[in-house]
């Protein structure tokens, strides 16, 4: 890992914690109003222009209601509980590229007899990689992705502390719907993206950008792997508790989930942390799959490298508000899955697929096969799943118990299931 | 009459095709309705300080007392309406007309007249009750006050409610606004 200048990092710090803070309180805003037109509703519209100030005094509310803590709580935990959802989701941003990003050199070989010439290329690659202007608090970091997983399932700990120590049993069924939900949906969260990296080479966001951008052949991982992302996006959707995946919250069932007993900021903290989930989340996946800062050579239109940057900042954080917003429409699209159709989803459907994917790239990367091939077995395994689901008849994801129906003499209405 | 097997109408859930289990076709469709809905607003909401609701001409708001043709209040304190009244919220002290409305064949006059709008369930007994339509609920709805003692109305008060309705062309449906009501004439020989 290349040296850090200290100055940079912190502004760098307070710009991304600030933007993101900044634009979940509006996401809300959006959220509230994309779902009102959905429904022929107007939504917010009374504070500011067309309800622009909304946020604002969603925020002061928050910091002006009473904070209470029950008496029957677990106190350190209750209290940990939310620090701990923010913390490692802000954390997560870290190693998330969102603006221009140049990659970090490789490592030099060092030859015996010229140990001093690679010494001096290294340092000379140091000080030019030093010189650029990257958009991520921790530029070069090789196990990038790596870190990201192990926070997110370092998060589910802010979730399970909230609802054990709340002392209260929707709280505590909310907690462990969303500790299955999280641990099944890690897995092919991550092995999706592991065919991104046999591709790339890489676990560094900056060098998977790059090789989108740059190598022969190449454009976004989106054309190569789409069911990937596909089944990115949808454990994506599931790891931050967003509709059609949001049971350890669902307020029919559940009153508010693992954070029922929380109020005032403590709340707004758990609220805002699965915000924050799906920025990162989001800023993620374009990431990934869909070429970063690229978008068709518009990133070099200008010559002026602040014009450039800022160009690229525009274009990454726009791919990630789409991104986002398309999260909002689907909420308000599909409707929840019941638990066991959830738990079918992800062990009996995504993951055997993801597993299958990444068998094909590694037999495209190993035969040599050029890249587009690896678009067809995508393909094929999407609507091979779909044939196998037909064959099936719905048993894979959705197992029916038979019901039997009753011998003459028994009461109607009473079904027996075998 | 308890269910028996015939009554029990088994349904079997319609069998999903390729499409359906794809999933995806079927959420790109649901995604068209609900982004048409944003780009095609049927917005009903009324924005509602700034855009009062017309409200149907029998509903029953606050009570107001008519007046007749000379202005004079309408009410012959026959106690009806307060013998009606299932909450007990009307409270009348009768006296004897003036001289003047005497010769139109006025016998009683109500002294007061009180309703008190916070008892009153608005159930509208009273106007069917009065045999001169003297009383009726119009269509007033924002019926506000900072005490009890103010949504205790008196005489002068429901009269102002008939002069506000009547200037506001709001009367309720029933009313012949300064005429009386069929149940006034005298009945068919």
């Amino acid at each position: 890992m290349p040296a850090f200048d200290l100055t940079t990092t912190a502004i760098l710090i307070v710009c991304l914690i600030g933007g993101v803070l900044g634009l979940c309180a509006f996401l809300t805003l959006s959220e509230r109003k994309l779902s009102a037109w959905m429904q022929d509703r107007v939504g917010p519209n009374r504070v500011g222009p067309g309800g622009l100030l909304q946020p604002l005094a969603d925020g002061g509310k928050f910091f002006l209601k009473e904070e209470v803590i029950p008496s029957h709580v677990d106190k350190i935990f209750y209290i940990m509980a939310p620090a701990v959802a923010v913390g490692t989701a802000l954390l997560a941003l870290a190693v998330v590229p969102f603006g221009q990003t140049f990659p970090a050199p490789d490592p030099v070989p060092v030859v015996a007899g010229a140990e001093t010439s690679a010494v001096a290329t290294f340092e000379q690659q140091q000080t030019e990689y030093r010189s650029n202007l990257n958009f991520v608090i921790a530029p070069g970091l090789d196990i990038g992705i790596l870190y990201l997983f192990a926070l997110g399932s370092l998060a589910v700990y802010g979730v399970i502390l909230a609802g054990w120590s709340a002392n209260n049993k929707y709280a505590l069924i909310g907690s462990l719907r969303a500790r299955a939900q999280i641990i099944s949906y890690e897995i092919p969260l991550g092995l999706s993206v592991l065919g991104v990296f046999l591709i790339v080479g890489s676990l560094n966001p900056e060098k998977i950008i790059h090789w989108q951008t740059t190598a022969p052949g190449a454009f976004w991982l989106l054309v190569f792997q789409p069911l990937a992302l596909l089944l990115f996006l949808v454990s994506q959707y599931a790891e931050c508790n967003r509709l059609p995946f949001d049971l350890p919250e669902a307020e029919q069932e559940l009153v508010g989930g693992y954070h029922t007993e929380y109020s005032a900021l403590k709340l707004g903290l758990m609220l805002l942390s699965e915000y924050v989930h799906l920025v990162g989340g989001s800023l993620m996946l374009a990431v990934l799959f869909l070429g970063g800062w690229h978008l068709f050579g518009l990133e070099n239109a200008f010559a002026n490298p602040i014009a450039s940057a800022a160009v690229k900042l525009l274009i990454i954080c726009g791919k990630m508000f789409a991104l986002v917003i398309f999260a909002q429409l689907v909420r308000w699209t599909i409707p929840r899955f019941r638990f066991d159709q959830l738990m079918n989803i992800a062990w009996k459907v995504m993951i055997p697929l993801a597993l299958l994917n990444l068998l094909c790239v590694m037999f495209v990367l190993q035969l040599g096969l050029p890249l587009w091939t690896l678009t067809i077995t995508s393909i094929v395994l999407f609507f091979g799943a779909g044939v196998v689901s037909v064959l099936s008849s719905g048993t894979v994801t959705n197992p029916k118990r038979k019901v039997v129906k009753l011998p003459p003499g028994i009461p109607a209405g009473v079904t027996y299931a075998s | 009459m308890p269910i028996t097997e015939s009554d029990v109408k088994w349904v079997d859930e319609p069998r999903l095709g390729f499409w359906e289990q794809l999933y995806i076709p079927s959420v790109l469709d649901g995604l068209k309705t609900t982004i048409g809905h944003i780009f095609r607003p049927d917005v009903k909401t009324e924005q509602y300080p700034e855009q009062e609701p017309k409200l149907p001409g029998n509903y029953r708001g606050v009570h107001r007392l008519n007046r007749d043709e000379a202005g004079r209040v309408k009410c012959v304190a026959c106690y009806m309406c307060a013998t009606a009244c299932p909450a007990h919220c009307i409270d009348i002290v009768a006296a004897p007309a003036p001289e003047q409305w005497q010769r139109d064949g006025r016998e009683k006059y109500p002294e007061t007249f009180v309703i008190d709008e916070l008892r009153c369930i608005y159930c509208g007994m009273c106007e069917e009750a009065c045999p001169v339509d003297a009383i009726e609920l119009t269509t007033l709805y924002d019926l506000t006050g900072l005490s009890r003692e103010q949504m205790v109305f008196d005489k002068e008060k429901l009269l102002s409610v008939f002069d506000l309705t009547t200037k506001a062309g709001t009367d309720p449906v029933r009313t012949q606004s300064g005429r009386l009501g069929p149940a006034s004439e005298a009945p068919p020989q």
